[in-house]
């Protein structure tokens, strides 16, 4: 008809989307390397009545500051690098991992996903604690058993391909005994929160008036036919 | 019917028990020997299944938080001495093998120890050590040395050595689950290095000394407050819905 209510339609779903958005972003507030989730409007669709709107990070590059843990297996990188994470085919650049090791030895964070060395593979540094240095090598007892990968990873998080490896970057440093916390502001979330209710009942009264316009013609089409 | 919903339930329940895991750690302060759990978050994330395109953000779609901890057994709690010749503690990151009641293997990091009704020497709950060391009838106190000896002091001041303890380490720091009474289980995959006291920095054992929980009251009282504030903001996001959705369901008026 008139394409009132599929507008109505498309902001009260984009409202929705919304408010996924905030969930995950308010979910993750303290996930460290988190990168907080906008969604951005684009072109609306009329036809199918789907808005064309897409999930991007928010803001980019690393927060401010890092967070002292202590924990020998916590790292974070400082300056422009990343460090990769391979999750069974693909690979996900991080700036911060909460790391263990698992029955093999093996660098995995809480997620069961190994850390990437330089040239590729997984990070294997066996039993004892280890000191890991600003380039990435780990030394175990004083001896240097492997080293940690940095790469260009660009800006948020990349899922990749495993057998395309991003290059390494000679940017940044790593830091032992640090995690960049996650960047999500509250006070954002919730501002787009209420952006998102109040954009829902937008739709909803721009819907009411086009129900009572339909209304009000079909009553004044039924007086004329009497 | 609404992911925005489903995704806020997953905080919610990520931040509950992560304050459960806080409440552990704070009501357990003076417990001796005990490790605090130290929590993790990771973000959820679907993805479409098969070959990715590389480095395109927008496909990235967050679905909610994981949250697990684990007990920090690597932080050493501070010896403090007690005085009492029951009390050990361990000055390193080793632990104390011990036999469980259906024959598995448990560890245990020192605390108070007790004699059984057999002689044999225990963990304050009974767990017998799994040296096998058994205390004489006629002793009147124990001495242990800082290798693990241990010596049986009878009546008439005779010292007897009537065995001694190793110090054990794990290759595989994850699969620790924590038991009562200080005691830790191990997955039956777990790789177990059994070695003496002082030895790849395994430590010494301290008689007379408790090892003091390695809870920071201040680190935990902050993750309180985080935990606290990030549960609201997720129920803030179930209001919200539920507003949306009693709008959506009163569109339709009669």
């Amino acid at each position: 008809m008139s394409g009132i209510a599929e507008i109505a339609t498309v902001m009260m779903s984009a409202a929705q989307r919304r408010m996924a958005v905030t969930a995950a972003n308010l979910n993750n507030v303290s996930t460290p390397s988190y990168q907080a989730r906008r969604v951005y409007s684009r072109i609306v669709d009329l036809r199918t009545a789907l808005p064309l709107d897409t999930v991007a990070i928010a803001r980019a590059g690393s927060p401010a500051g890092l967070k002292a843990t202590g924990n020998a297996l916590d790292i974070a990188v400082e300056g422009g690098a990343g460090l990769l994470l391979r999750e069974g085919d693909g690979y996900v650049a991080v700036n911060s991992a909460q790391l263990q090791r698992n029955g093999d030895g093996v660098l995995v964070d809480a997620a069961g996903r190994a850390l990437q060395a330089a040239g590729g593979g997984d990070v294997a540094i066996g039993a004892g604690t280890p000191a890991i240095l600003r380039d990435g090598t780990v030394l175990v007892d004083g001896q240097a058993v492997t080293r940690i990968g940095l790469f260009r990873t660009g800006d948020g998080p990349t899922v990749g391909d495993a057998s395309l490896l991003p290059e390494p970057s000679d940017q940044g440093a790593i830091i032992q005994g640090f995690v960049a916390p996650s960047n999500v502001e509250p006070a954002e979330e919730m501002i787009a929160l209420t952006k998102a209710s109040r954009m829902a009942e937008t739709g909803a009264r721009v819907f009411q008036i086009y129900d009572d316009l339909l209304g009000r013609a079909t009553n004044k089409l039924g007086d004329l036919g009497r | 019917m609404s992911g925005a919903l489903e995704i806020a339930a997953v905080g919610l329940r990520a931040q509950q028990r992560a304050l459960e895991t806080i409440a552990g750690n704070i009501s357990n302060v003076n417990t001796p020997a005990f490790k605090r759990s130290d929590l993790r978050f990771s973000e959820l994330v679907t993805r479409p299944i098969g070959t990715l395109p590389s480095a395109v953000p927008d496909f990235v779609d967050v679905v909610g938080v994981g949250q697990s901890s684990r007990p920090m057994v690597d932080e050493p709690g501070k010896i403090e001495i007690t005085g009492s010749d029951r009390d050990l503690a361990i000055d390193g990151s080793g632990f104390v093998e011990l036999m469980g009641p259906a024959g598995q293997t448990l560890l245990w990091r020192g605390g108070t120890f007790r004699v059984l009704e057999d002689g044999m020497l225990a963990t304050g709950n009974g767990i017998a050590l799994k040296a096998g060391i058994v205390v004489p009838a006629d002793a009147a106190s124990l001495r242990i040395d800082r290798d693990g000896t241990v010596h049986a002091v009878g009546a008439d001041g005779q010292v007897t050595d009537i065995g001694g303890m190793d110090l054990v380490k794990l290759q595989d720091g994850t699969s620790l689950r924590r038991l009562d009474g200080g005691v830790y289980a191990v997955g039956d995959d777990a790789d177990i290095l059994s070695v003496g006291a002082g030895e790849e920095g395994l430590g010494y054992f301290v008689q007379g000394s408790i090892e003091r929980s390695n809870v920071d009251l201040n680190e935990e009282m902050v993750g309180l407050l985080v935990a606290q504030r990030a549960y609201a903001a997720n129920a803030q996001v179930v209001r919200a819905v539920d507003e949306f959705l009693s709008l959506a369901n009163g569109l339709r008026r009669a």
